[in-house]
């Protein structure tokens, strides 16, 4: 009878002997970037990383990271420049009192197993970068979980160009008087008082502050938001920059969850020192809450206007005067976007029609510069495949697909009724929508209007497509470990290929 | 006192049309205002007069009312060199505008400011406060945070005058502003200012009965408050003086505002009067203290009553016998001697007479007359100290008011309103004049004109107009305009001298100010005085 019991016993003993290894299989996994030709997975409070390589033929799964008597708080993806192959994760050590672990910022180009260590003074929650890639700034943002005492106005600036020092990352404090951060904007480049700045806007509560990336001691303007009781909940939803032209200063438009105005903000040099800047607020009405805004030079007169976005109709202000005009678009719309050609697309939630406003005109022939895309459906559950295409829900059995480049709306006839959809990629002229109620994914070939379905086993929660393996996968939440990996050059079952169970891998050793 | 409600721009053009209600006789540098249309009078007869010049005539009985001349000053707000003073009353604060940089600063005084003077032009400023029964110095400094210095004045006193050059400032009770400031217990009581800075001072005394204006000595050594009683002689540089002397070239308490024209040379020395119905222009000498008083017996009761700017002759207009009077001064020792000689118009009825700057041209129009023609005729006398040549041009349109720039080449008219005839037409109208050669160009307008301001150098005119939510700008080289839409109603208008630029203040809630510079074209525009004020570094 024990000869019988020894097999089980020591296949006990050698699960009972599993820990570090099976991390995967015990947490709660998740997919924190896709990265090149695969997906970086992270587990939660964890203190690894793996990659899920993505192959139709030899898929493959391996841990490329291990901190090292710390966790993982967060990982985020590097920025889309020359650096978009990069991840950065926050490290924070498991024993806060020892005085040798610090908190860490891990620099990686996964699956490479290569990292770069940046020291922190402070375990920030969140981190951007500029668009240009050569920066990041590490804070702690209004609702970031943080512990213990920190100033909310701690910073740290991050040379991604440069190598790390004790004085890269810079550790800086923001006078931000009190206020929480909720947010940081990157500038385009502007041209203030002939020199040009890289400026980044701290959101505060009621306000929002200026550093300049390359001079972070200049003295530069915390600027009001709002002189309303309710100043301390207004914060930046969108900061546009225009560069000074000729006897005409420098300007931000900011534009805020409140109010109906969009503030025109006057930089100039100031007198401080010579990198110091003073600001001007210029309060331009909207006579509605601005959801976009567009910029427009008048070619006669050189004069700056800004098109706002507001309910049903368009604000069009002159800068300099404030004076405005409205152009009624008919109907409430809540999205503005600028069309490559320069002209405006507006639509929103609820409306029948979308609207394109020929920017060059609209000074001359107001209402005039409008032309109108009628159509069949109002627009609901709306999800954007890409910058100038979207998808909307109709009654399940239909679609609606808008595409502004080219101006135009098409039905789409989808079979049973009763799909819905919550994500939607695009690659090509391909659309590849995910059904979380159906075990399905549904492939539309936008140029033919033609749906098919790519069947699955099992219900996913994510869909991913790796441009550069011209792979889609589909994730599922399974604890081992499943993902469903198809062709997008034939997005069809047969070309599917399941890959099961890679966060066992190591559970049995 | 009166609750007082409502925003920065409301105050400003309530207190504007007030100071346009009082028809007062303070004249400033480059501004000159716009009222609502005239009153429609029962215009009575008036003989014509023979041509040529003549002397000593008594031609025509003139049986009109009185003329209706602009108020050109306003409860508005004040440049001073680089720097705009803005009054906001609610917030009991004083907003301070860099009209350089855009920045501003809301400077806390005491409660209910309400009139604000410039100080000179040094970007200093007075403000005084009702509620508080104070006046507040404000010295503003680029780049510098401005320090108000209060000083305590009699209660009742609710405006401020100020010396050109700003070193003194006398606080009185202005019966303009009473709708505002509400009835004093007294309007007798006055203080007095020396604002010079480190070393500032005050003291209250009292003066005649119901003052109703305030002028200065060109030296700023001594004030006159004209009452109803007579003319104060206030000493500025004595700060143990006693209560001023007075004077009383009228029986007391015959002073009427209203009809009542009191001019005083600019050096100091003379007060001229006039009065409606009076057949004479009476002199008071303001030198020794003494009621030294002359009648000086006019063939009629002239209806207009000017000094030249440069105080060598004043001016008076005998709208009966259509004669402009010319009275060197100082006037003849003898009062039954001639005091001027008179420039025949011919058949041009005037009763209002405009003086350019430098004292050499007289624009001569009438807002009461029985012939529109009479209404529309503006007659031009130049070489006023010389050749005293006249000529007239009839206009379009009856004329509200007159204003010259600092430059005596161009003039701009003020229409009244008139009914619409065709579709071609719209119902306000001003018309821009070359002088000497009367070359004209009329500018319609769809609605009322507000305020018109000429720059220093005279080549440009700024005018309001509410109601289009604009500013005309007036090349008066050239004489093309240009509109500027606004953001806003505009409400006032002034000029900042050091960065050569007009502010326009408008209507909005939060507070709203365009900078146009004269003569780089620039546009700027500031909104929100508190949110600027609140911008931190």
């Amino acid at each position: 009878m024990y000869r019988q019991l020894l097999p089980i016993l020591f296949l006990a003993l050698g699960l009972a002997a599993c820990a570090d290894d099976s991390e995967q299989y015990q947490q709660d996994v998740h997919v924190v970037a896709t990265m090149g030709s695969g997906l970086v997975l992270a587990t939660e409070n964890g203190s690894s990383l793996s990659y899920l390589k993505a192959d139709l033929e030899r898929p493959s799964f391996e841990r490329f990271f291990e901190a090292k008597d710390a966790t993982i708080s967060w990982v985020r993806r590097g920025p889309t420049g020359p650096l978009g192959k990069e991840l950065f994760a926050l490290l924070t050590p498991d024993d806060a009192r020892d005085p040798h672990q610090t908190v860490r910022l891990v620099r990686l180009e996964p699956p490479s197993k290569d990292s770069l260590v940046y020291e922190l003074a402070l375990a920030f929650g969140s981190v951007l970068f500029s668009p240009d890639g050569r920066t990041a700034i590490l804070a702690n943002f209004s609702g970031d979980e943080a512990h213990g005492f920190y100033n909310p106005g701690e910073i740290a600036l991050l040379d991604l160009q440069a190598e790390a020092s004790k004085d890269n990352p810079r550790s800086l404090t923001l006078d931000t008087k009190g206020r929480p951060i909720y947010s940081i904007f990157f500038l385009d480049p502007i041209e203030i008082s002939g020199q040009t700045r890289r400026l980044a806007a701290v959101s505060l509560s009621g306000a929002f502050k200026l550093i300049d990336l390359e001079d972070p001691t200049a003295a530069l303007p915390i600027v009001p938001l709002s002189a309303a009781s309710n100043a301390s909940s207004v914060a930046v939803v969108e900061i546009q920059a225009q560069s000074e032209r000729g006897a005409r200063p420098a300007m931000l438009f900011v534009r805020t969850n409140d109010g109906s105005d969009i503030l025109a903000v006057s930089l100039t040099k100031g007198a401080l020192s010579d990198t110091s800047l003073a600001a001007s607020i210029n309060q331009l009405d909207t006579a509605g809450k601005p959801q976009g805004l567009s910029l427009l030079v008048d070619e006669n007169t050189g004069a700056l206007h800004v098109i706002a976005l507001a309910n049903a109709r368009l604000a069009v202000i002159d800068v300099d005067t404030a004076d405005r005009f409205f152009v009624s678009l008919g109907e409430s719309m809540d999205t503005l976007i600028e069309l490559p050609d320069g002209d405006l697309a507006l639509l929103g939630q609820g409306s029948t029609t979308v609207r394109f406003l020929a920017v060059k005109d609209v000074l001359e022939l107001r209402d005039g510069a409008l032309t109108v895309l009628k159509l069949h459906q109002a627009i609901s559950d709306m999800v954007q495949l890409d910058e100038l295409r979207f998808l909307c829900a109709s009654n399940g059995s239909e679609a609606l697909l808008i595409d502004l480049g080219k101006r135009a709306a098409t039905r789409l006839y989808l079979g049973e009724s009763g799909y819905n959809w919550n994500q939607g990629e695009v690659f090509e002229d391909t659309a590849y929508l995910l059904l979380p109620d159906n075990a399905l994914i549904g492939v539309v070939d936008l140029a033919a209007s033609h749906p098919s379905s790519l069947m699955l086993d099992d219900f996913a929660s994510a869909l991913f497509l790796l441009e550069d393996k011209r792979i889609g996968l589909a994730w599922h939440d399974i604890d081992w470990g499943r993902v469903t990996m198809f062709s997008l050059d034939e997005p069809t079952r047969a070309t599917a290929v399941i890959y099961d169970g890679f966060l066992m891998a190591g559970v049995l050793d | 006192m009166y609750p007082i409600r409502g925003n920065i721009a409301t105050w400003t053009a309530v207190l504007g049309w007030i100071l346009l209600s009082a028809c007062s006789d303070m004249a400033s540098d480059a501004e000159w205002g716009g009222t609502p249309p005239a009153d429609d009078y029962d215009t009575g007869g008036g003989d014509g007069a023979g041509e040529g010049e003549g002397e000593g005539e008594g031609e025509g009985e003139d049986t009109l009312p009185p003329e209706q001349e602009e108020a050109p000053d306003y409860l508005v707000p004040k440049g001073s060199g680089r720097f705009v003073f803005i009054s906001d009353t609610p917030a009991d604060t004083v907003v301070v505008v860099d009209s350089e940089t855009l920045a501003i600063e809301q400077v806390p005084v005491g409660a209910r400011p309400t009139h604000v003077v410039p100080l000179g032009d040094d970007n200093a400023a007075a403000v005084i406060s009702l509620g508080a029964d104070l006046v507040t110095l404000l010295q503003a400094a680029p780049e510098r945070r401005v320090k108000p210095e209060e000083i305590e004045v009699r209660p009742d006193t609710n405006a401020l005058a100020a010396s050109a050059d700003g070193s003194r400032l006398i606080a009185w009770f202005n019966p303009s502003f009473a709708e505002i400031s509400g009835a004093p217990a007294t309007d007798q009581e006055i203080s007095i200012i020396d604002t010079t800075p480190g070393d500032t001072a005050v003291r209250h005394t009292t003066v005649g009965m119901h003052p109703f204006a305030v002028r200065f000595s060109a030296d700023a050594k001594r004030a006159f408050i004209l009452t109803e009683s007579g003319i104060n002689i206030v000493d500025l540089d004595d700060p143990k003086a006693g209560r001023p002397a007075l004077l009383s070239p009228l029986e007391a308490g015959s002073f009427d505002p209203d009809l009542t024209d009191i001019a005083i040379a600019p050096n100091g020395e003379l007060a001229l009067i006039r009065a409606e119905a009076l057949k004479e222009l009476v002199t008071v000498s303001l030198v020794s203290g003494e009621n030294d008083v002359r009648h000086y017996e006019l063939p009629e009761a002239p209806t207009d009553l000017d000094i030249a700017p440069d105080g060598s002759f004043a001016t008076i207009v005998l709208r009966g016998s259509k004669r402009l009077g010319i009275c060197a001064l100082p006037l003849p020792e003898d009062p039954g001697a001639e005091p001027c000689t008179y420039v025949n118009l011919g058949d041009r009825i005037a009763g209002v007479a405009s003086l350019s700057a430098d004292s050499d041209t007289a624009l001569l129009y009438t807002t009461v007359a029985k012939d529109e023609d009479d209404l529309r005729r503006l007659t031009v006398v130049t070489g006023l100290k010389t050749s005293k040549v006249v000529s007239s041009a009839l206009l379009e349109r009856p004329i509200r008011s007159v204003a010259m720039g600092a430059v005596a080449d161009t003039a701009v008219v003020v229409h009244d309103r008139v009914a619409v005839k065709d579709a071609a037409s719209m119902p306000y109208a001003y018309t821009l004049i070359s002088l000497p050669d009367l070359g004209t160009k009329l500018q319609q307008l769809p609605s009322a004109p507000g305020q018109l301001l000429l720059t220093p150098e005279g080549d440009f005119g700024f005018l309001l107009l509410p109601q289009e939510r604009r500013v005309d700008i007036l090349d008066l080289n050239s004489f093309i305009v240009d509109g500027l839409p606004l953001g806003s109603t505009p409400t006032a208008a002034g000029y900042a001298a050091s960065t050569d630029k007009v502010f326009v203040a408008q209507d909005h809630p939060s507070g709203r100010m365009t900078f146009i510079g004269v003569h780089d074209e620039s546009v700027k525009t500031v909104t929100g005085y508190g949110l600027n004020d609140d911008i931190e570094y």
